[in-house]
């Protein structure tokens, strides 16, 4: 049966008309179920980017979005799973994301998925500023809402072959169609290999070889005059190395090269099941979105990231989760001419198995365990024993299990009036989220005190409980948009200002337990003993490990307009924006040689901004310019430890430009159709790499080009990134005591052909 | 009647006799008090010192467990140390008092000759524990002069 759909889809594809090929470069379909208004009606700013545009840019996954939008940095260090968002001067390096992000209208719930291949995104629509009263948790800063190809929208084949440096390889195939009876199905998959950039000094292998594979299928039917149903499948697999880090060498400056022992990999498999309904009367529409997402991946880490057998984790997680959204929005009978609105009702659910065994292994127990333990044993005590405390294995583990349960709901609305040239948006939405943690830590070693025992001793830790974590957030909004002008019915003007609050969840301190344990081994070794230090380690418990959520306000002014007229054409936005953070997640490695690292609520913070995007057009003639700079800073930090008032928050760049000037020369012949040539530049900088601001990346600029021959059948695209292959780093932190640099990818190119027909 | 009163004075003589040390014999009474070493010509004491005493089977030692002990004020650390079968003799009153010389005393899981016990002497009772002794390091050659004196923990 399926097979005879997908023969009837095939036989049905049409060679595309030029209103078809359209959506691929402009886009006239809705963009999302829950945009109401027009992005140009929206009080806040958006940057779009359309299939055309992501294909020739080569922008095939959510990183090389980064400084293209305004404020936008995600760092393309680690793995896979290593997603860190900064937008506006926040963000963090781990647990929950300050970027939404929604895929045909369903919300990726787990920042490991945010890294993925970006097939046939029709379009790319990123909203800044906080989108928390329709989007809720982890919208504090914005939303990105990639919708793909809809077969009920486009009908035709696509495929693409490419290859570039370090024999990366990727080859993508799809196809969407329409049966007789109506039902309209289309998919795609794309293999994707890389022998990577970096490479292990060690041993002379790549660090970060990637094999992936990812596909979608959607199905779309209209099931009678009022009920259309979406199905959409889609799913992922990939096997990476990664983690390519440098050690720095502080007092000579030194960078090291990337060099470590223990493996470093990453896999990963996600799926995710989604089940649109609309239901259209003459009064209004009501969409349902239900999803299941499933999500296994495996983490092994060398964690320190030496030549040294000091400890590795590895990190198992098996989630599961459930989404489900109601959207009601007003048709004609229940709209009015001057008000309009639309409410909804979410609610998801989600549990994560996670393991995250921590082996030590040799050095580690002698530097991190017994070295700390015997360095505060007193020469009266040791008998003369260099090392009195002795362990009998050379490695082991420390076991922790957790089972994580997250669940929320949520209700919203916003109202949109139409008073003349206004266009006031008031909102409200209330979110429920829980967390519970179970936990269990488990490690059992052999010692021996030197001096005094003759017998190896067992001694075993167990560490088990559950911890919760609850709050309710209202997540208001407030918008005026004024409609400017029309510069003589050539285009549209309009000023807006915007106040809105979003936050990012809250959550667990999965990383700290193995630190946790560490210390009640050794303090309970002790113990065992008879010894008890003076200065022994402050105990962080399984209660310290549950953090709040995060949270700001948002006031933005701002303006937008657009003008065609005489085959010239310019569209341009800006805005300020002042952001207020309470609760800031901040990201702490407990003091001293400890392996792990944990967010705390440790600060308030501000930033102050502005954005600014340009595109002027004439004929083939096409320039963007687009530039984003945050002041963001600490007004209150307190770890205990430090005072980083009025200090950078780290990681976020100060400023973000992207320039793209492109010309597309026409043919009219048989052969070809057209060439396509841009030069770009993408840039980002200074980041602060530290809350203590003593060490920074400059404002590095790549450049880019591309070009694009356009036959009768087929394009073909040559891409250059970071052409005068500049050195920079892309991301710094210190652990067990070592600093540590990843640099930036070197220049690339990728050659390929695609095909669309 | 009078073999009945005979018969109860022996019984409350034997009890008058017997009790005091029966109460103290019987559990691992725990003590708190204060520890005072004579380091350097000065007095180092230490409040809230717990010291535990056990019973041997027949009562003829006992062992004196003391709990988070420091010798000098610069020690980074402190320990418990036992000082075991400490031979004891129950006096006239119901109190016991006990006496030992030149013992290697218990710690972090073994024997701990660095430090021996010299002129150890106490008496522990219903209420109350005292004693004094020497703690001798045999690595620096040092004496350690040592007094405790507390009371039972309810």
């Amino acid at each position: 049966m399926i097979l005879a759909t997908i023969i009837s889809v095939l036989i049905s594809v049409p060679i595309c008309d030029k209103e078809l090929k359209d959506t691929l470069s402009y886009s006239i379909v809705e963009t999302s179920v829950k945009q109401s208004l027009s992005l140009e009606r929206q009080a806040s700013p958006v940057s779009t980017l359309y299939l055309d545009q992501l294909e020739d840019r080569l922008i095939d996954s959510p990183k090389k979005l980064s400084a293209v939008i305004p404020n936008l940095h995600i760092p393309d260090y680690g793995s896979a799973m290593t997603s860190s968002i900064y937008l506006r001067g926040f963000g963090s390096r781990m647990e929950n994301p300050v970027l939404g992000l929604y895929i045909d209208d369903i919300p990726v719930l787990n920042k490991n998925a945010y890294e993925m291949e970006m097939l046939d995104i029709r379009r790319a629509d990123m909203l800044r500023g906080p989108q928390g009263t329709l989007y809720g948790r982890n919208s504090m800063c914005g939303v990105l809402s990639l919708s793909t190809l809809s077969p009920s929208d486009y009908k035709g084949v696509r495929a693409g072959l490419e290859y570039g440096s370090a024999n990366t390889f990727s080859a993508r195939a799809s196809i969407y169609g329409k049966t007789d009876k109506g039902l309209a199905i289309g998919g795609g998959v794309w293999f994707r290999h890389s022998d990577g950039f970096y490479t292990n000094a060690l041993n002379g292998q790549p660090c970060d070889p990637h094999d992936g594979v990812s596909m979608r299928m959607r199905i779309e039917k209209k099931l009678n005059e009022n009920i259309y149903l979406e199905n959409i499948l889609s799913a992922g697999a990939l096997t990476q190395g990664g983690w390519p880090y440098r050690q720095y060498i502080q007092e000579t400056g030194q960078l090291l090269e990337t060099s470590y022992n223990d493996i470093c990999a990453y896999r990963r498999l996600n799926v995710t099941e989604a089940v649109k309904l609309r239901l259209e009367t003459e009064k209004y529409t009501l969409s349902s979105i239900s999803a299941l997402q499933i999500l296994a991946d495996r983490m092994d880490l060398d964690q320190d990231f030496t030549p040294r057998s000091m400890f590795t984790l590895t990190q198992i997680q098996r989630e599961a989760a459930l989404t489900q959204e109601f959207v009601l929005k007003p048709k004609a009978d229940w709209k009015k001419e001057w008000w309009s609105w639309q409410s909804g009702a979410f609610a998801f659910w989600k549990y994560n198995r996670m393991s995250a065994p921590v082996l030590f292994k040799q050095h580690g127990i002698e530097d991190l365990i017994l070295g700390n333990a015997n360095d505060n044993i007193p020469e009266d005590i040791s008998g003369g024993h260099e090392e009195p405390l002795a362990i009998q294995e050379n490695e082991f583990n420390i076991d922790s299990e957790f089972a994580i349960n997250t669940f929320g709901a949520a209700l919203y609305h916003e109202s949109y009036f139409t008073l003349g040239k206004f266009l006031v948006t008031a909102g409200l939405r209330i979110d429920y989220e829980g967390n519970f943690m179970n936990y269990c830590s488990d490690a059992a070693i052999h010692y021996r005190f030197l001096p005094t025992m003759k017998e190896w001793k067992k001694f075993r830790t167990i560490y088990e409980g559950m911890v919760d974590n609850h709050y309710v957030e209202l997540l208001p909004k407030f918008s005026v948009l004024y409609e400017s002008g029309d510069f003589g019915g050539y285009g549209k003007s309009s000023i807006f200002a915007t106040i809105s609050k979003g936050y990012r969840s809250g959550g667990f301190n999965t990383q700290i337990f193995s630190d946790i344990l560490q210390n009640m081994m050794m303090n309970g070794l002790m113990a065992d003993l008879g010894v008890y230090l003076d200065n022994s380690s402050t105990a962080v418990t399984a209660e310290d490990t549950a953090y709040r959520p995060e949270k700001t306000w948002n006031y933005e002014i701002g303006g937008k307009m657009n003008i065609s007229k005489d085959g010239h054409r310019f569209s341009g936005s800006a805005s300020v924006f002042y952001i207020s953070c309470r609760n800031q997640q901040i990201t702490l490695f407990p003091p001293g040689k400890s392996t792990g690292r944990m967010m705390a609520n440790v600060g308030k913070s501000r930033s102050i901004g502005a954005e600014a995007a340009l595109q002027y057009s004439v004929k083939d003639l096409v320039i963007d310019v687009s530039y984003g700079y945050t002041d963001a800073r600490f007004t209150a930090y307190d770890d205990g430890n430090h005072d980083y008032s009025g200090n950078r928050i780290p990681y976020s760049p100060a400023h973000t430009l992207n320039t793209r000037i492109g010309y597309t020369f026409r043919f009219n012949n048989n052969i070809f159709r057209n060439l396509s040539i841009n030069a770009d530049c993408v840039a980002a900088g200074r980041i602060w790499w530290d809350e203590a601001n003593t060490i920074a990346e400059p404002f590095v600029a790549q450049a880019g080009a591309d070009a694009v021959l356009g036959l009768k059948w087929l394009d073909i695209r040559l891409r250059m990134d970071n052409l005068l292959n500049q050195n920079y780093n892309v991301f710094y932190f210190k652990s067990v005591g070592n600093s540590f640099f990843q640099r930036g990818k070197p220049l690339r190119w990728t050659i390929g052909i695609a095909i669309d027909i | 009647m009078k073999r009945f009163l005979i018969f109860i004075a022996a019984v409350s003589l034997f009890i008058s006799c017997k009790k005091p040390p029966t109460v103290i014999a019987d559990g691992s009474p725990e003590f708190s008090g204060t520890m005072t070493v004579l380091h350097e010509g000065e007095n180092f004491p230490q409040d809230g010192i717990k010291v535990q005493v056990e019973f041997s089977p027949g009562n003829s030692t006992i062992d004196i467990m003391l709990k988070k002990v420091k010798f000098v004020p610069a020690m980074p650390v402190s320990i418990d140390v036992t000082i075991l079968q400490v031979p004891v003799t129950q006096e006239s009153d119901g109190s016991w008092s006990f006496a030992g010389h030149d013992m290697i005393p218990w710690a972090m899981g073994g024997p701990y000759d660095t430090y021996r016990v010299y002129d150890l002497h106490g008496t522990v009772s219903s209420s109350t524990l005292t004693f004094s002794l020497g703690f001798y390091n045999t690595k620096k050659q040092e004496n350690y002069p040592t007094s405790y004196s507390g009371t039972l923990q309810k």
